[in-house]
């Protein structure tokens, strides 16, 4: 297949003169000039410049040229053009591709390829292909054959992927099966893959279950005993784990999963106003087998012996477990000590952090705090598909607010600037929604590391009745004792992420599995390189400028914020390792593509002084 | 093959290169030219942990703001505010972050200037370890001994002293040595723990990440490795006995009720036997719950939520201990204290207490000496200013549950709140409990006041007249007391200028002064209502929390606040005693409403306005109040 751009011609043109402007960005680097001064002169983002930079110093000159940027036109193999091929599968329901299949398999992926792409490929191919894309399930540990069920066998690996979830699994004769959904994980999606494998089988199954902790959601368990199929958690082979196991019921017959980082409970689940929802389900899973009482019990002595041998030293207490544990400290005490607390959420990786921590600190309750978002209008796609998916699926009251004076007088970053834009749709829109609703308490995912007027901020922060903060004349903030008292009209922001590093949050979400939206996962993007920032080209409320032509790149975002003023930069990191990976070579800070950045730690102070987070 | 296919999540390479590292709070410290910063800013730099970016700022920031002419000008690393780059000093503790393959470090980089005191102590609170920096040209300063001292008063158990700049000192064993052995001297006297040395140039990284050429005679280890094998404080605390601050309960249904905290110290295993303190209740934890499953053992350091086999009654500030070696409980401390705020800390006045997750009304009943940082030397003091140390006597409204500071930071660990303005007054560490409130009980007697009052068939009161000088307390107080004389009732009037020519003769102006002056008063205005009088009390009493004070000596219904509101002006026309005047001639100091402030109660119980009344109609009105609530009855 060919990949034709529509504008072959100026794409060509626009590389030479991009060729000129990198060679020139280099020449500056090397007269000792600043990535800042450079960005500016030539307009190419700080990213771009340092990596041809490195391709100097690595091959000199000719290094420089030869490297390209995008797809090139006309190359038409398979692989060239996976990255695509890879994007419109993710897209397309097995359905669509034939109308009686319920999953995908290595047939169905032949047939939709040379149907609807006129490529034909051989059965090894499609194999090759599959194992190339990763779309099988990984190979599971040993022993698990131990646990044999009369029922014909299939192992299940949820795996979250740059902009979907993958379930994977493998059939009697080990042909993978895949399904891709679209969102963050939720028992939606999973009772939907359920129903589909049920129906592709013909009869009830033994899924062995990697990647999701079900056994906390009364409604999947329950799926299970309805439909007379059994379930175990089960274990990746590579997986060597030291956290302590968490008990996993299926069935009256138990094993015990060695919890991996994939192994992510339901919000659901952890909302349900059904505290001990284990023993519940146990009770309704069918088969002989002693009572639920006592398989709970023999669950936690089997973990007890697992996990602590040695009375002393059994708990592995790393820099995240110490972390998360002062986090779900702080969202306590905002509960206890406020009156009507909120918790900021905007789309974005700390955010959902945030949220996750928030829901281990009340677990079981669900969250006693809505979510507040501040929304500015000017959010990407992306990131208003992730919200709406919160709403529909999470156990929380969500709250949006809009500054309507800012909406009814258009304000907007393209004609009024970053500046005057943030200030009104987001620091006074912030203050509306405070006032409105009365929250005396505001939690916020910011970070210490962000910025420099940030390293300077307490844990618990005190705004006054004009939501202002004083950075001069803080309150001490000692041990674990916050002063939460304020007075009619003052507030508290207060910041559990404070002493988390934008690595710390990375490594969270991998271990964790949590999902965020697409965007900080490398893909191609119809972008523009405008003001030394790639700007992707969200909607049509980007107007071009004289010569711009949107360009596919392979990019992704490091902090997401409006979409105009949040720059992309080229990568290929499209998992989070990858992204730890690249974070961790990165010679740039986090905020270096967001436009607000190139503004002087002075004025950020200012934003704060004024009431922005 | 191109490399941007999508890859499986690896389990197996994040659990390698997450999982291990440790994480370490620490502060650095010293005079303010020691070389902190650059110090932390090779730190940072060696570890990789400065982003090209960041690095040209500060290039940029120091040409424009920095004190090193050209050179990177690292202390603008951590002046984050425009007032610090303007001024070139660091006011408020800046936090930076780095680390090493096997431990993450968050660095609290503090204030040197003895003015931001204050902010050094939030930085050094919550560390684990220091770094004290000292010039080996200067050796110790005031400030690195000030720094150490606080360091240790609260609770950072290992102290790094680094001795800076040695390659000024030609890297001189003997230079290094003599500064250790006087520190250690200090140290020992001060109470500092552990302490490493280790002799360094920031500027030229000599034993910083590596050891230096420069002193072959030093064997110890770098800066960076020396860091790098510190325990972290959750490790240490896992060997002492079991608490947990109960920070919130958690009832999301009839079902469930837990208890959600961070055990601060020991560990706890389901099925053990605990205690509740400080009620002293006996319990068994039934489960471990934590969202990622039930646990069968928890450590210090982690939050997690617990929950009980017995139905009682468990509330937000509770202390969960072992049964074996419970948590104390009392209401009479001696503790240290740091004052933090700009107005003087006065003996006897009531502040708020936040003890762990309690909060509970406390009051310094004596101080009993000042501490001199430098020389350690004890002081007499009346009173403690900004940033200064003293060792207090102090009394809180209630038991409490509390371990001495030394033995657990966050059960012996406060801070004081004042009532009025919301600040954080000052930090405390319990040292001991006083054990008269063990011995010294309360004499059940069989005639109470109940049985006194009924005597007199009337209820014992306080009415609490307060206003500006010359508003017209005494005349109506006066008046009042006349008319329930006139009714039978049983009274007494308590006039400031009549106290003051006895009980409180040896007290004056001053603002601490004052404060003792309405605290007798208000304890004898106590034992009176205790005999069942209605009393009534003419005084300026010009502070919200002495009125307060005295409030809390009697019961609920018995203290009824007179506000007697005449404007300023109104009151220093009349000027009965000629006081307003001679304050006006700077004859009379620390008057109240010149130069000494009044403040106005903001829900007085009666308000009487002498401007538009006279004290009769004033007196009539407050005879009206009391008939309304019950103090005495209809006119017999």
């Amino acid at each position: 297949m060919t990949e034709t751009s529509p504008d072959t011609k100026s794409l060509a043109s626009g590389n030479a003169a991009l060729q000129e402007r990198r060679l020139q960005a280099v020449r500056m680097r090397l007269e000792g000039k600043k990535l800042a001064d450079i960005s500016s002169a030539v307009g190419l983002s700080q990213p771009t410049i340092i990596s041809a930079h490195k391709a100097f110093l690595a091959g000199g000159w000719p290094a420089v040229n030869q490297s390209r940027r995008g797809r090139t036109a006309g190359s038409g193999s398979l692989s060239d053009a996976d990255g695509h091929l890879r994007a419109l599968l993710s897209r397309t329901r097995p359905e669509s591709a034939s109308k009686a299949a319920k999953l995908w398999t290595a047939a169905l992926l032949t047939s939709w390829l040379s149907e609807h792409h006129d490529i034909t490929i051989t059965r090894k191919t499609a194999g090759r292909q599959i194992i190339h894309w990763q779309l099988a399930a990984p190979a599971f540990a040993e022993g698990e054959s131990a646990q044999r069920s009369k029922l014909p066998t299939f192992r299940l690996a949820v795996v979250q992927h740059a902009d979907y979830m993958l379930f994977a699994t493998k059939d009697a004769r080990r042909q993978p099966l895949w399904l891709h959904q679209h969102g963050s994980l939720s028992r939606r999606m999973t009772l939907d893959f359920l129903d589909r494998l049920l129906e592709h089988a013909g009869k009830p199954f033994m899924l062995l279950i990697n990647g999701i902790n079900i056994s906390s959601d009364p409604v999947l368990t329950q799926w299970f005993s309805d439909h007379r199929c059994e379930w175990q958690q089960a274990k990746l082979a590579t997986t060597h784990s030291a956290r302590s196991p968490v008990p996993a019921t299926g069935k009256a017959r138990t094993i015990l999963a060695e919890t991996q980082s994939l192994d992510t409970p339901f919000v659901e689940a952890a909302g349900s106003s059904a505290a001990p929802s284990k023993q519940k389900l146990t009770a309704h899973a069918p088969g002989p087998g002693p009572g639920p009482g006592k398989t709970e019990k023999h669950s936690v002595n089997a973990n007890s012996n697992q996990a602590i041998n040695d009375d002393k030293a059994p708990l592995v207490f790393d820099h995240l477990h110490r972390l998360e544990a002062e986090s779900i400290r702080v969202i306590r005490e905002a509960i206890a000590e406020g009156v009507n607390p909120v918790m900021l959420f905007s789309m974005g990786k700390d955010s959902i952090v945030l949220l996750h921590l928030a829901k281990k600190a009340c677990y079981p309750a669900p969250l006693p705090f809505p979510l507040l978002h501040i929304d500015t209008q000017w959010k990407f796609h992306a990131m208003y598909e992730f919200r709406d998916n919160v709403i529909a699926n999470e156990d929380v009251n969500f709250l949006v607010h809009a500054n309507n004076t800012g909406i009814e007088q258009q304000v907007n970053p393209l004609t009024h600037g970053a500046e005057l834009h943030t200030s009104i749709m987001k620091t006074d829109a912030l203050k509306q929604a405070i006032d409105k609703h009365g929250f005396d308490i505001a939690l916020a995912g910011s970070r210490r590391d962000e910025e420099a007027s940030r390293s300077k901020e307490r844990i618990f922060s005190f705004r006054n009745e004009k939501h202002q903060w004083d950075p001069k004349n803080q309150r001490p903030e000692v041990w674990n004792l916050y002063n939460t008292m304020v007075k009619p009209g003052e507030t508290l922001r207060a910041y559990p992420l404070s002493n988390w590093t934008e690595i710390d949050i990375w490594e969270y979400i991998q271990r964790e599995s949590i999902a965020i939206p697409s965007l900080y996962f490398a893909a191609e993007r119809p972008t523009v390189e405008r003001d030394g920032m790639l700007i992707m080209v969200d909607d049509e409320r980007l107007p071009l400028q004289d010569g711009e032509v949107p360009m596919m790149r392979q990019v992704r975002f490091r902090s997401l914020g409006c979409y105009p003023l949040t720059g992309a930069f080229e990568s290929t990191a499209a998992t989070v390792p990858d992204i730890i990976n690249e974070i961790r070579k990165s010679e740039l800070t986090e905020r270096s593509a967001r436009l607000n950045a190139h503004l002087t730690s002075s004025a950020m102070e200012k934003k704060k002084i004024e009431g922005y987070f | 093959m191109r490399s941007t296919a999508v890859k499986l999540v690896d389990v197996s390479a994040s659990a390698e290169s997450v999982g291990k590292k440790t994480l370490l709070h620490l502060i650095t410290c010293g005079s303010v030219d020691d070389g902190k910063s650059t110090l932390l800013g090779r730190l940072l730099q060696e570890t990789d942990s400065l982003p090209q970016d960041e690095l040209e700022r500060l290039t940029d920031d120091s040409r424009k703001f920095g004190t090193q002419g050209n050179a990177t000008d690292f202390a603008l690393l951590s002046d984050g505010l425009s007032a610090e780059r303007q001024q070139g000093i660091t006011i408020d503790v800046a936090y930076r972050f780095f680390s090493t393959t096997t431990r993450k470090f968050v660095v609290a980089d503090t204030p040197g200037h003895e003015q931001y005191t204050r902010n050094m102590v939030s930085g050094a609170a919550s560390a684990d370890a220091a770094l004290l920096l000292v010039d080996a040209r200067n050796g110790l300063s005031k400030q690195s001994l000030r720094h150490s001292y606080l360091v240790g008063l609260l609770g950072v158990r290992h102290l790094v002293l680094a001795v800076n700049k040695m390659d000024l000192v030609s890297y001189s064993e003997t230079v290094f040595n003599q500064i250790v052995e006087t520190f250690q001297q200090y140290a020992k006297n001060a109470g500092i723990d552990v302490i490493t040395a280790v002799p360094v140039s920031a500027l030229h990284g000599d034993n910083i990440t590596e050891r230096s050429a420069n002193m072959p005679w030093y064997h110890g280890s770098t800066i960076l490795s020396c860091l790098e094998t510190l325990p972290v404080e959750p490790e240490a605390a896992r060997e002492l006995p079991f608490r947990m601050a109960v920070q919130w309960v958690n009832r999301p249904n009839m079902d469930f009720r837990g208890y959600a905290g961070t055990v601060s110290s020991g560990e706890v295993r389901s099925g053990d036997t605990v205690r509740i303190q400080p009620s002293g209740k006996p319990a068994t934890v039934d489960k471990i719950v934590t969202a990622d499953g039930d646990l069968e053992l928890a450590v210090a350091g982690q939050s997690i939520t617990l929950t009980m086999t017995e139905e009682i009654d468990v509330s937000r500030g509770d202390v969960i201990s072992t049964t074996d070696e419970p948590a104390s409980t009392a209401d009479q401390f001696e503790c240290s204290i740091i004052w933090m705020d700009e107005s003087a800390m006065l003996a006897g006045r009531p502040y708020v207490m936040k003890i762990g997750t309690q909060q509970t009304g406390a009051t310094i009943t004596d101080i009993k000496h000042e501490i001199n940082v430098t020389t350690l030397e004890q002081t007499a003091a009346k009173q403690l200013e900004q940033n200064a140390i003293g060792i207090c006597n102090l009394s809180t409204d209630r038991q409490i549950a509390f371990d001495a500071f030394k033995d657990n930071r966050d059960t012996g660990g406060f801070i004081l709140i004042d009532k009025l303005t919301n600040q954080t007054v000052g930090i405390g560490m319990l040292n001991f409990a006083l054990r008269r409130s063990d011995n010294i009980h309360m004499q059940a007697v069989d005639v109470d006041k109940g049985a006194r009052s009924e005597l007199k068939s009337q209820k014992a009161c306080i009415l609490w007249f307060t206003g500006l000088s010359g508003a017209g307390k005494s005349t109506i107080a006066n008046i009042v007391e006349r008319k329930l004389a006139k009714q039978g009732r049983h009274t007494y009037l308590l006039d400031g200028d009549n106290v003051r020519h006895g009980l409180n003769k040896d007290l004056g102006f001053t603002d601490a002064d004052r404060v003792e002056n309405i605290r007798r008063i208000g304890e004898v205005a106590g034992l009176m209502v205790d005999s069942g009088l209605i009393v009534l009390s003419a005084f300026i009493s010009p502070f919200r929390s002495e009125r307060q004070m005295a409030r809390n000596l009697v019961d609920d219904d018995e203290f009824l606040e007179v506000y007697v509101e005449t404007p300023l002006s109104i009151a220093e026309e009349r000027d009965p005693k000629g006081l307003y005047k001679k304050a006006r001639r700077g004859e009379l100091k620390n008057f109240t409403g010149i130069d000494s402030p009044y403040e106005p109660p903001e829900t007085p119980e009666i308000l009487v306005n002498t401007a538009s009344h006279t004290a009769e109609q004033a007196a009539e009105r407050v005879i009206l109040e009391l008939r309304k609530k019950g103090i005495i009855g209809e006119s017999d």
